[in-house]
C-alpha cells in the first residue's frame, strides 16, 4: 500500500530514536520504522534485495563508522537508491552543513530537537509525495 | 520543588511557561484538565497551581505541599469559600513574578543553579510520566560515560573525538533545556571539528563548565526520576 511504506531511521542516539518512535505513535503513523545506528548499516540494509525500499530516510549526520554525508553521497550515486527522499535531522545549525546536505540532494534539513508540529508537516508532505510519485507504485 | 500547573487556556499555559523560564531552579509540568492529575505520580514537595474554572474531577489536595488557585478575574468571597481557597492562596492571572515569589520561596544559597528548561521535554512527554522517566534514564545512563570520554579526549587533545562527543551531548542539552551551555557547546564542537582550538587551556576551562552543568543537570534529573 502506498501509505504503508517503511521509514528508515539512521540514528545512533537512543534519545532521538525514542523521540521518533514516540512521534510515530502520537501521530498514528503506522508505517514500519527501521532503525540502523550508522550509515554503513543503513547502506547494507538498503542494498539487501530482500528488503523493500523505504519511502523515506531520516538521517542523522554525526554517526560512527559512516557518517551522514558519506551515506548520502553513496546513495545518491546509486541509480535506484537515489530516488528515496532523505531528510537530514541534526543538531547542527551550521550553514555549511545545511549547504552540504542540499548539495548532496537531501530533501529536507531539520534541526534537532524537532517539534511535533514540524514533524507532522514533514510526514504529511511525505504522504502526499508517496500518493503522487512514481516511487509509490 | 516541582510545580504542576493546570489550566485549560493554551494562552495562559504559554504565559506560565514563559514565566518559568526565568525560574529554572524549579521543574514543572503543565496540564489542561484536573483529570490529567490522576495519571501522574506526585512527588513530595510538589506545588499545584490550578485555574479556578476547570474541567475534571477534583484531586486529593493533601498530596501537594501547597495548592494555589488562579483566575483571570477576581473571585467573590462566596466562590472562594465554596472552593475552600485561603486568602493568600489566590492570584489573579496573568501570574507575575512577584506572585510566583510568594508561592515558591526560593532556597537561599541553593547550590543547584543549573539552568534547566524542561518545557521541550514536557511538550514531548505530554503528561506521560513513564516516557519522561525513560528519557531521563537515557540521560542518566549515557551522560556520565560521555563526559568521561570528553575529559579524556581533551586531555589528549584529540579534536575530532572531542567534536564527536560534544555533538552527541548537544542532543541532550537541547532535549533537557540546559540553556546556559547550548551556545557554548556549539562553539566548542565547531572549534574542535574544524581543528581550530588555539588555546587549549581556555578550551579546557570551557569544557569544564560544560561538564559541570551537565553533572548538575544529572543531579536534578535524578530527583525527578
Amino acid at each position: 500500500m502506498k501509505d504503508q511504506k517503511s521509514v528508515l531511521l539512521l540514528e545512533d542516539s537512543e534519545l532521538e530514536i525514542k523521540k521518533v518512535e514516540r512521534a510515530f505513535d502520537k501521530l498514528g503513523f503506522e508505517n514500519n520504522l527501521i532503525i540502523k545506528v550508522n550509515g554503513k548499516e543503513g547502506l547494507d540494509w538498503l542494498r539487501d534485495n530482500k528488503n523493500p525500499l523505504p519511502g523515506l530516510i531520516l538521517l542523522d549526520l554525526n554517526m560512527p563508522v559512516m557518517d551522514g554525508f558519506e551515506f548520502l553521497e553513496k546513495i545518491k550515486d546509486d541509480s535506484v537508491l537515489k530516488r528515496i527522499p532523505v531528510v537530514i535531522m541534526t543538531t547542527s545549525k551550521h550553514p555549511s552543513d545545511k549547504l552540504k546536505g542540499f548539495e548532496r540532494q537531501a530533501a529536507g534539513y531539520m534541526v534537532k530537537p524537532v517539534r511535533y508540529s514540524d514533524f507532522l508537516d514533514m510526514l504529511s508532505t511525505l504522504k502526499h509525495y508517496w500518493e503522487t510519485s512514481e516511487l509509490a507504485d | 520543588m516541582h510545580i504542576i500547573y493546570v489550566d485549560d487556556s493554551e494562552f495562559d499555559q504559554l504565559a506560565f511557561k514563559r514565566l518559568m523560564r526565568k525560574n529554572q531552579e524549579f521543574s514543572y509540568s503543565v496540564f489542561s484538565s484536573l483529570d490529567d492529575l490522576f495519571n501522574v505520580t506526585v512527588k513530595p514537595n510538589t506545588v499545584l497551581i490550578r485555574d479556578c474554572y476547570l474541567p475534571g474531577k477534583i484531586p486529593d489536595y493533601s498530596i501537594f505541599s501547597e495548592v494555589y488557585f488562579v483566575s483571570g478575574s477576581s473571585l467573590s468571597s462566596g466562590l472562594k469559600s465554596k472552593l475552600n481557597i485561603e486568602n493568600n492562596h489566590f492570584f489573579q492571572k496573568p501570574i507575575k513574578q512577584s506572585d510566583l515569589d510568594k508561592m515558591l520561596p526560593k532556597e537561599i544559597g541553593s547550590e543547584n543553579d543549573s539552568s534547566l528548561d524542561l518545557s521541550y521535554l514536557d511538550e514531548l512527554c505530554d503528561g506521560d510520566e513513564e516516557f519522561k522517566k525513560e528519557m531521563i534514564s537515557v540521560y542518566l545512563s549515557e551522560v556520565p560515560n560521555q563526559l568521561k570520554t570528553l575529559k579524556e579526549a581533551v586531555e589528549k587533545q584529540k579534536s575530532i573525538e572531542i567534536a564527536s562527543v560534544i555533538h552527541a551531548l548537544r542532543t541532550k542539552i537541547r532535549t533537557f533545556g540546559i540553556l546556559n551551555v547550548d551556545d557554548l557547546s556549539e562553539k566548542l564542537e565547531y572549534s574542535a571539528r574544524d581543528e581550530e582550538i588555539k588555546d587549549w587551556l581556555v578550551f579546557e576551562e570551557e569544557v569544564d563548565k560544560l561538564v559541570s552543568e551537565m553533572e548538575k543537570t544529572a543531579t536534578k534529573l535524578e530527583q525527578l526520576s
